[in-house]
């Protein structure tokens, strides 16, 4: 699946390092530049 | 990536990085590297699959051309570490920017490892996403 420009990206929930939850939402409000990375490091 | 947050910090963006290993990996090595933004978990890589993030092949991945930048990277300083134990080494990244209400705005899914946007253009993304 690809997502479109100007598409509502949805509501992730993601892992902090202390195991608790993190929805992508909750960094909204403002420009958010996401970078997903291959592997730590 | 650390080095260029001011830049997007002082156009008033956020900045989020996402990584396929083990939250407990992840804590481990965030006690070693300090960055200035939140760096989460996606073990299940269900967050790459939304954004199209896919797998590249052996073949991609030690191709001469990846090989070059690999070698340039740490030419320039860059520490490539060994994978975790279970990370997929032949999963894809990718760079996106998202305006305020959560829509698309840029994407650059990766074709290879190397392959990654210029700061450039993330900055401009950044410029448009904020209207």
């Amino acid at each position: 699946m690809t997502l479109a420009i100007g598409a509502r990206v949805p509501d992730l929930t993601l892992l902090r390092p202390d195991g608790r939850s993190l929805a992508l939402s909750s960094l909204l409000g403002r420009p958010l530049v996401v970078i997903f990375l291959r592997h730590l490091g | 990536m650390q080095r260029h947050y001011e830049d997007f910090r002082l156009r008033g963006a956020g900045a989020l990085a996402v990584t396929p290993s083990r939250p407990e990996a992840l804590k481990v090595f965030l006690a070693e590297s300090a960055y200035p933004f939140p760096v989460v978990a996606d073990p299940t890589r269900a967050a790459y699959r939304a954004f199209g993030l896919g797998r590249t092949s052996w073949w991609r991945l030690f191709s001469p051309g990846v090989l070059w930048r690999y070698l340039r990277l740490m030419w320039r300083g860059t520490k490539l570490r060994r994978a975790e134990e279970g990370e997929d080494l032949l999963q894809l990244g990718g760079d996106f920017v998202l305006d305020g209400d959560g829509r698309l705005v840029f994407a650059h899914p990766s074709r290879e490892p190397t392959d990654r946007p210029g700061l450039d253009r993330l900055l401009g993304a950044v410029e448009q996403a904020r209207g």
